[in-house]
């Protein structure tokens, strides 16, 4: 071997030596970089991944500080975090502007830019782009005060690379984190919202699944359901409603499934409290996104509203029916009257005494009737608003129905009144003065519609723990599809013989209201043209 | 497909007066072998060579590099563009220099083979860099080298080689069917594997060179030999220069889908693709001398 050779042959070996040592220390320095890369994952804000990986860059150069640019979302970049370096340092001392920073990031491409000014000749700063696969994140500008020619060996520039790509991954973990936070807390606040939309409808909404589990129940379906059990959600129903509702739902749910809704089930449920109160469900079958039926979805309306409404559509009709009659019943006197004074004053001579006391006779009566009509139209509203109050108290009837007949004797000399009023009855709770009127009513009825020289017939007496009082005629009596129409207001007996006789067409109104009032009801008995049978039923209450 | 070596081996042992890479290149890899090498210890090595440095500053100030300030010197170019991307403009420059010049070979054009090889490479550097590898430069020189078995065998198997050419212009075939033809089996791809270890590449550079064409699963370096391989295709389908083939190879399947461009986004990339080798004129420029 030539001493040559020898020479090349040592240079070699003295070459794999240097190599050798230089991975056994890169080695043994990586194993520590991964232990301190370890800890950047830990990391949970940017601020700290940042100042952590500035801390392993301090471990390999002398630094002197700073900046770390955000990448932002329209690809601007800004500075964002820093320490002992500002922008003024990368400017004056480094040349660096924006351009440089893009590119570097464009390129991820770690770099290391020497000093320009003098006297720093030596310095250095450290570009280090943070980017993943995704996306890119911004670049941290590290001012170092060695020059870069030494200290930027193969193995810290490969270290480097680890380092940021560590740190890149740790800045994407944190965006994600946000991103699912985020993502979380939109879909709570959106379950919130719903749930507040449901439970601000008026409608109790209950979900219910195939199960017969409870999925879901809105605020006013526990509150109509009479439920006070905190959680009955992912309970069978029947294991948390009670029996009547659970029997009413068992039904509804039945419906629902073999004809895919039911609609205003009405039911009068009792709550809890005893309060009982209408209410209408109407149902659909709820689907899953690819249509299959998981459960059905009950909607409860309080009815009592709407009944309430129909009543008051129902009393607001009656009201401009009861206008429009009440005009009509008010005119036909007063045209009379108008009438006869009319004639009277033009055309009857003042000397004729005869003719003009007949027309102020019929003045009068008609002037009476307009009185009575008026009298008894307000009776009637005033019942009917519940703004009459009985002054309740123990009576004998007894008293009240022999005045009643002592009374209406006086008025008609030709009819012959008999009467059965016995003195022993129990007594009943009632309104003398307005039981008064309902019999005066009753019998001045019975004289009025039964040819004179008749009988009639006033009867007291108690049965199937009432007390009745009856008051019978031989008079012109009613039609069987009349008996009960009497009763309604301004209702006239359609007929050649009643149409002279004057009624106001509100006086058994009034009676019925005033019975009713009584807790009691009128029986009507009648033939046509034999006679009527009014029967005025009143409750015996034990004392 | 395995290669016949007995095949191959009767091709190469013809082959004389194949050149050497200059020592100062040799130097730099066997340096980089040590991690604690420093970026001066490496550029001074290079600026021994004023030739080789001259043409690394010219191309490291490139608009392929797109630094926004001047490079001054190589060390500096190592401190910023790092120790590899100097490396391989070392490499082009030599690679250009030995196997630059000369061939005027009907039906194969030197320039166009050029501009096709500098085309994938810095495809290839494209790819890399959106499927966020570490290896740039690595995946620009296998895009440079993929096709140096054409050239050995236009400088060196001569004769061969036209008759190469003549089947695929008068059969209409790929030059690579051609070439299985004529050489028994053996085509420019292991012809540039051949090269690649001679010359000290770096065995992932070699295998992918040996196996771009059609990229196999199994490979430590499956994923560079997709990128090469759809670089390769992006760049004849974009007519940047040309490698003998007048038809487009079919593109692997596998492949396209590890690089995975989603179709909306095929426009853009080769718009990418497109500036990028404008940008790389520079190379192309050291390749005529
Ligand atoms: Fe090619």
């Amino acid at each position: 071997m030539s001493t040559e050779e020898i020479t090349k042959l040592e240079q070699e070996l003295d070459f794999l030596q240097t190599t050798n040592t230089g991975l056994r220390r890169s080695l043994d320095e990586l194993t520590i970089l991964q232990e301190m890369l370890k800890g950047i994952s830990e990391e949970r804000t940017i601020k700290d991944i940042i100042s952590r990986f500035f801390d392993i860059i301090k471990k390999t150069f002398t630094v002197k500080g700073y900046i770390f640019f955000e990448k932002a979302e329209d690809k601007s970049i800004s500075p964002v975090h820093y320490e002992h370096l500002t922008e003024w340092d990368l400017t004056e001392k480094y040349g660096i502007n924006k351009g440089i920073l893009e590119w570097a990031i464009n390129e991820k491409q770690i770099s290391n830019i020497p000093a320009i000014c003098e006297g720093e000749e030596e310095a250095s700063l450290l570009m280090i782009p943070f980017n993943t696969a995704n996306k890119d994140y911004g670049i941290i500008a590290i001012g170092i005060e060695s020059g870069a020619d030494e200290a930027l060996t193969l193995n810290v520039s490969e270290n480097l690379k680890l380092s940021a790509s560590q740190a890149a991954t740790a800045i994407e973990n944190v965006h994600l984190y946000k991103d699912i936070e985020e993502d979380k807390a939109n879909i709570s606040d959106l379950k919130s919202l719903m749930l507040n939309i449901l439970d601000s409808l008026v409608n109790g909404v209950t979900t219910i699944d195939k199960d017969k589990k409870l999925v879901h129940m809105n605020r006013n379906a526990y509150i109509m359901f009479g439920i006070t059990e905190e959680e009955v959600v992912g309970k069978k129903y029947s294991d948390c409603f009670p029996e009547q509702l659970v029997s009413v739902i068992d039904f509804i749910l039945k419906e629902t499934y073999e004809k895919g809704f039911v609609l205003d089930y009405q039911v009068n449920y009792e709550l809890i409290g005893g309060v009982n109160i209408p209410i209408g469900m109407s149902t659909n079958v709820l689907r899953d996104d690819d249509l299959k039926i998981i459960g059905v979805t009950i909607l409860s309306r309080d009815m009592t509203a709407s009944q309430e409404l129909d009543r008051l559509r129902k009393l607001d009709k009656l009201k401009s029916d009861f206008v429009s009659t009440v005009s009509h019943e008010l005119r036909s006197p007063l045209t009379t009257i108008k009438a006869y004074l009319d004639t009277l004053i033009n055309r009857v001579d003042e000397d004729d005494k005869e003719t003009r006391n007949m027309f102020i006779k019929t003045i009068e009566t008609e002037a009476n009737r307009l009185s009575r009509l008026i009298e008894e139209m307000l009776d009637l509203s005033r019942i009917e608003s519940g703004k009459i109050q009985l002054e309740l108290k123990y009576i004998d009837l007894t008293e009240v129905v022999e005045n009643t007949v002592n009374l209406c004797k006086v008025q008609s000399e030709t009819h012959t009144i008999h009467s059965d009023i016995p003195s022993d009855l129990p007594k009943v709770m009632a309104d003398t003065d307005r039981l008064t009127q309902v019999f005066i009513n009753l019998l001045n009825n019975s004289i009025k519609y039964s040819p004179e020289g008749k009988n009639i017939w006033v009867k007291l007496y108690e049965q199937e723990n009432s007390l009745r009082i009856s008051f019978k005629d031989e008079g012109l009596g009613l039609k069987s599809e009349d008996k009960y129409k009497v009763f309604e207001k301004f209702y006239r007996v359609d007929s050649q013989k009643t149409s002279d006789i004057g009624g106001t067409g509100l006086g058994l109104p009034v009676v019925k209201k005033l019975v009713e009032m009584h807790h009691g009801k009128i029986i009507v008995e009648s033939e046509i043209d034999k006679g009527s049978e009014f029967i005025v039923v009143l409750p015996i209450k034990e004392s | 497909m395995a290669v016949d070596e007995k095949k191959l081996k009767g091709i190469v042992d013809g082959i004389v007066g194949l050149p050497t890479l200059p020592t100062v290149l040799t130097n730099v890899t066997k340096m980089m072998q040590n991690p604690r090498v420093s970026a001066a210890q490496v550029g001074t090595v290079i600026q021994s060579d004023v030739s080789l440095t001259a043409k690394i500053l010219k191309l490291v100030n490139s608009a392929f590099y797109g630094f926004p300030n001047r490079i001054s010197t190589v060390t500096h170019a190592i401190v910023i563009l790092g120790f590899n991307a100097v490396r391989s403009t070392a490499m082009s420059v030599s690679v250009f220099d030995s196997f630059g010049g000369g061939g005027a070979t009907e039906g194969f054009d030197r320039m166009d083979f050029w501009k096709h090889s500098i085309g994938t490479a810095a495809t290839a550097r494209i790819l890399a860099k959106k499927m966020n590898m570490k290896e740039l430069e690595e995946a620009f020189i296998a895009g440079l080298l993929h096709d140096i078995g054409l050239i050995i065998l236009d400088q060196f198997v001569h004769a061969e080689f036209v008759e190469i050419l003549k089947l695929v212009k008068e059969k209409d075939m790929l030059i690579r069917d051609a070439e299985r033809e004529v050489l028994g089996g053996v085509t420019h791809s292991e012809i540039g594997g051949w090269l690649g270890r001679k010359w000290n590449m770096a065995p992932a550079l070699v295998e992918v060179i040996e196996n771009y064409h059609s990229p196999s699963t199994a490979s430590d370096n499956y994923q560079l030999s997709c990128i090469v391989h759809v670089a390769d295709l992006l760049t004849k389908a974009l007519s940047i220069g040309n490698s003998g083939d007048s038809r487009m190879p079919l593109v692997n399947k596998s492949a396209w889908e590890k690089i995975n461009i989603a179709m909306p986004a095929l426009p853009s990339v080769l718009q990418e693709v497109l500036e990028s080798a404008k940008k790389s004129e520079a190379f192309f420029t050291m390749v005529n001398k």
